[in-house]
C-alpha cells in the first residue's frame, strides 16, 4: 500500500475525485454540453436507504456528476446526550444506527466502562458478543432484503424478513422489546438472560444456515443479479483505505481488516471464526462478504451459546451499578447507592476515550469526553455509513443510472448513522 | 500538517477513523455539567461533595479537534492527534493527507464552527444551508419545546 | 347510542373486536366511532365508497428512521398488510392515499414532507407512526420537529418507540374504522397544529 510521501497529495492511480473527494464533478469536455441533465434523487425515494439526497448529473444514462446531500435526519443525538445522565444517554445510542441497534449501545457502554475502569463479568461479555452477532445477522438480512428489492429481486425481501422476525423474537425474549432494546448497561447487562432463551437460540442457529443457503440459491447464480452486480462500483484497496472505509466495503476491496480480529474486544479472541475477504471491489464482492459474514456470525452465536459462562451478569461496583432489589430492604448503604445512582447518576472520572467496534457497516467508534460529572461532556459517534457515503463519488465512475442504485445499496448506509 | 504527514508516511497510520471537535466552554466551572467538587476535598458546607475530588484539568483553549488515527497493521495502533484552537482560529485541512477527512471536517465546521483552511468544499453538511449558529457549541441552547403534561391546568 | 340496541359492533361492520377477548365490551374508541357513525349517517353509496377507500388504501413509501424498519416488517409475511389490501407501497405520492410518517422529522426534512403531502390527491390520510412523528419523541431539541402534526394534519397517532408491527396494524385498522364510519380525513376536521 504505497502512498506518495513527497508532498501532501493523493497518490497516483487513485480514482478519488479531486479536488473534493466526495463530489464527482462533470468532466471538462462535457461541462458545457447541453446534454447534461441534473436530476435530484430526493430525500423521499424508494431506493435510497432512508433520506439520502443525491444530486446527479446525467449524460444520457451515464452518471457524470454526483453530490450527496445529507442532514435530513440530523436529530442532534450528541447534544441530547450531553444533557442527560450517563445512564439515560444509553437510551439515545441505539437509535443512531437503527439497523444494528445494540452495536451502538455496546460501543458507548464500552467507552464508559473504559473510563470507569470497571470490570465486566464474563457472562455479560459473552452475552454481549452473542447479541452483537445477532445484530450483525439482523442488519445483513435487512440489507439483503432491501438491496435485492431495489435491484428487482423482490421476493428476497419476504424471505429475509422471515428470518429477521425470528431474530427479533429472540431480542424480545431477552430484553422485552423487539428493537432498541437498551439491554446493555454500564457494567454488564441490565438483567440476567431469561430461561427459555437458549432453546430458542438453538432452534434459530439450526435454521439460519439453511436460510442463508436459500438466499444464495435465489440470487447467487441468477444471471440478472450477476450482470447487475459484477464489475459495478469498483473501489480499489488503496482508495478504500484513503477514504476511511471499513467493514464489508473494505473487505470487499481486498483488505483483510476486521476489528474483531485485529483489536479484539469482548470475547472475540476466544471464538473461532473466519473473516471473508474478496478482492474484486465491486458490488458483488461486498454482497458475498456480507453473506459469508452471516454464516460466520451464526457460528459465533453457536459457540457463545455453548460456552456461555454462568455467574453474575453485571459488575459489582455499587457506585455505578444498581444494587439488587432484595438488598434494598436490609442495607442502608444499598439504599443510598440506589438513590444516588437514580437521581444524580453515577460519576465517570475525567478523561477522554475512543472505542471502536466492528458494526455490520464497519468501524463504529465512540469518542467520549467526561469531565468527572454525572453527565457526558461530549459524545461523538464515528459512523461508518458517514464515510461510506464519501465513497459514493469514487465508486460512481463510469456508472449508469441503474448501477447507481446498486452501488448505494451495496454501501449499506443507514441515514440515522450518517446524520446522527 | 507536518505531524499528520509524518504519522501517515513514517509511522504508517494510514486510516483516519474520526475527526471529533469538542467545545470546552465552561469546563470545570461550577454548575455547568452538574459537577460539584472542590479541590480541597470534602467540604461540610457544600452538601454534595464526596471525598477528595479534583476539578478537571485545565484545557489549553476552547476547542479541540481530535483526529483519531489507526494503523492497518497487526496490533492496530491508534493515535489521537489533537489541535487546540480558540474561537475564530483556523486549522489546516487534512483532506489532502486523508481524503476521508472531507466530510468530517465539514461536519466539524457545521456543528462547531471551526474553519479548516484549504478545504475544497466547506459548507454546511448536516444542518440546513441557511442555518445560523453552530449547534453543538456549549453556548447554543438545546432548543425544543417545553413539554406540556396533560394533567396540568 | 348505537350500543343500546343490542347489536354487536361487528354487526355494524366494524371489525376491531379483539378476538382473544370476545367478552370484552366495546372500548371508548369503538363507542365513539359508533356514535359518530350514527351521527354522520352515510348513505349507502357513501358507505360503499368508504368501504372501497378503506379496503385498498395504498401507503406512500415515507420511511425515515427506525420506525421505517418496523413499517417494512408489516409488509413481511408475519404481519401481513396485504390482507388489508395495502401491500402496494407506492413510491409516487400522487398515487398514494396514506402517508405513514415513520421516524423523526427534522426541520430540513419538513419541507420535503410537506411537498410530498401536498402532492397527494384527496382524500388522503396521515398516520404519525411512533413517538418521534407524533410528538418529537425523546428528541426535544433544536432540530427535531416536535410532532409532525405541526405541518400536516394527522388522523391517527401510533405510540411506541418503535411501535410493534401489531401496534401499527392496530393504528391502520382504527383508521379504516374511522373511514368506514364516515369520519372525514383530518385535513377537513382540523388543520395543522399552530
Amino acid at each position: 500500500m504505497a502512498l506518495a510521501s513527497e508532498r501532501p497529495r493523493i497518490y497516483e492511480g487513485t480514482r478519488i475525485p479531486s479536488p473534493t473527494p466526495s463530489v464527482l464533478e462533470v468532466r471538462e469536455d462535457l461541462r458545457n454540453s447541453e446534454d447534461i441533465l441534473t436530476v435530484n434523487f430526493g430525500p423521499n425515494h424508494p431506493s435510497t436507504h432512508g433520506v439520502l439526497r443525491l444530486v446527479v448529473d446525467l449524460y444520457g444514462e451515464e452518471v457524470v456528476g454526483l453530490a450527496a446531500v445529507v442532514g435530513y435526519l440530523h436529530t442532534g443525538f450528541e447534544k441530547n446526550m450531553e444533557q442527560k445522565s450517563w445512564w439515560k444517554a444509553i437510551t439515545y445510542a441505539p437509535r443512531i444506527d437503527y439497523l444494528s441497534f445494540q452495536n451502538n449501545e455496546l460501543v458507548f457502554v464500552l467507552a464508559v466502562e473504559k473510563l470507569l475502569e470497571i470490570e465486566v463479568p464474563a457472562r455479560a461479555t459473552w452475552m454481549r458478543m452473542l447479541l452483537a452477532e445477532l445484530n450483525r445477522i439482523h442488519s445483513h438480512l435487512v440489507w439483503l432484503g432491501t438491496a435485492a428489492l431495489e435491484l428487482g429481486a423482490i421476493s428476497m425481501f419476504w424471505y429475509c424478513f422471515r428470518e429477521r422476525d425470528r431474530i427479533l423474537d429472540l431480542f424480545e425474549l431477552v430484553a422485552g422489546s423487539r428493537m432498541h432494546t437498551r439491554y446493555f448497561q454500564v457494567g454488564g447487562l441490565a438483567e440476567d438472560v431469561p430461561t427459555g432463551f437458549w432453546d430458542e437460540c438453538a432452534k434459530f442457529v439450526e435454521v439460519m444456515p439453511k436460510a442463508v443457503d436459500d438466499y444464495e440459491a435465489l440470487v447467487d447464480r441468477n444471471e440478472i443479479w450477476l450482470e447487475r452486480t459484477q464489475g459495478i462500483g469498483l473501489l480499489s484497496a488503496d482508495d478504500a483505505i484513503a477514504l476511511g472505509q471499513s467493514g464489508p466495503v473494505l473487505r470487499g476491496s481486498g483488505v483483510d481488516w476486521d476489528l474483531r480480529r485485529a483489536e479484539p474486544y469482548l470475547a472475540y479472541d476466544q471464538v473461532d471464526f473466519q473473516v471473508p475477504v474478496y478482492q474484486e471491489g465491486d458490488v458483488y464482492a461486498r454482497y458475498r462478504v456480507r453473506m459469508e459474514e452471516m454464516r460466520e456470525s451464526v457460528k459465533i452465536v453457536e459457540q457463545a451459546m455453548r460456552r456461555m459462562p454462568g455467574g453474575p451478569w453485571i459488575a459489582d461496583d455499587r457506585k455505578v451499578v444498581l444494587p439488587p432489589r432484595e438488598e434494598l430492604h436490609t442495607s442502608m448503604e444499598s439504599l443510598i447507592h440506589h438513590f444516588k445512582i437514580v437521581t444524580e447518576g453515577f460519576r465517570v472520572p475525567e478523561g477522554e476515550v475512543y472505542v471502536a467496534s466492528e458494526s455490520p457497516r464497519g468501524e463504529l467508534g465512540c469518542y467520549v469526553v467526561s469531565d468527572g460529572g454525572p453527565k457526558p461532556w461530549r459524545v461523538k459517534f464515528r459512523a461508518p455509513s458517514f464515510v461510506a457515503l464519501e465513497a459514493t463519488a469514487t465508486c460512481m465512475r463510469q456508472a449508469l443510472v441503474a448501477d447507481m442504485i446498486a452501488i448505494v445499496g451495496s454501501l449499506d448506509t443507514v441515514m440515522g448513522e450518517v446524520d446522527r | 500538517m507536518d505531524a499528520a504527514l509524518h504519522l501517515r508516511d513514517e509511522l504508517g497510520f494510514n486510516f483516519l477513523s474520526d475527526v471529533a471537535a469538542t467545545d470546552y466552554l465552561g469546563w470545570g466551572a461550577k454548575g455547568v455539567s452538574g459537577y460539584i467538587g472542590t479541590p480541597r476535598g470534602r467540604d461540610l458546607n457544600e452538601p454534595a461533595t464526596q471525598g477528595h475530588q479534583r476539578l478537571p484539568r485545565e484545557k489549553p483553549s476552547r476547542f479541540s479537534v481530535s483526529y483519531h488515527l489507526l494503523g492497518l497493521q497487526a496490533g492496530a495502533p491508534r493515535v489521537r492527534l489533537q489541535a487546540w484552537v480558540d474561537d475564530g482560529e483556523h486549522v489546516p485541512s487534512l483532506v489532502s493527507v486523508w481524503p476521508t477527512a472531507d466530510w468530517h471536517e465539514r461536519e466539524a465546521f457545521d456543528l462547531m464552527g471551526i474553519r479548516f483552511d484549504g478545504h475544497p468544499n466547506q459548507r454546511r453538511l448536516l444542518m440546513d444551508d441557511d442555518w445560523e449558529g453552530h449547534p453543538l457549541r456549549k453556548d447554543y441552547p438545546i432548543g425544543g419545546e417545553p413539554v406540556r403534561f396533560s394533567g396540568e391546568e | 347510542m348505537a350500543i343500546e340496541d343490542g347489536k354487536k359492533l361487528r354487526d355494524h361492520g366494524l371489525q376491531s373486536e379483539r378476538l382473544l377477548w370476545p367478552t370484552k365490551g366495546p372500548g371508548v374508541f369503538e363507542q365513539e366511532v359508533a356514535a359518530m357513525e350514527q351521527a354522520v349517517g352515510l348513505t349507502t353509496l357513501e358507505k360503499a365508497v368508504a368501504w372501497a377507500q378503506s379496503k385498498s388504501m395504498w401507503p406512500d413509501t415515507f420511511g425515515l428512521a427506525c420506525c421505517a424498519i418496523e413499517m417494512m416488517s408489516i409488509v413481511s409475511s408475519r404481519y401481513d398488510i396485504a390482507r388489508f389490501g395495502m401491500e402496494a407501497f407506492r413510491s409516487s405520492p400522487r398515487q398514494a392515499d396514506l402517508l405513514i410518517v415513520s421516524g423523526r422529522v427534522v426541520h430540513k426534512m419538513a419541507a420535503p414532507l410537506r411537498q410530498v403531502y401536498d402532492q397527494m390527491l384527496e382524500p388522503k390520510w396521515v398516520i404519525a407512526m411512533g413517538a418521534c412523528a407524533s410528538s418529537g419523541g425523546m428528541f426535544n431539541n433544536y432540530t427535531t420537529l416536535q410532532g409532525v402534526d405541526k405541518i400536516v394534519a394527522v388522523d391517527v397517532h401510533v405510540p411506541g418507540c418503535p411501535p410493534r408491527p401489531e401496534a401499527l396494524v392496530e393504528g391502520i385498522v382504527r383508521l379504516h374504522e374511522k373511514v368506514m364510519a364516515g369520519v372525514p380525513p383530518a385535513y377537513e376536521i382540523r388543520g395543522v397544529a399552530s
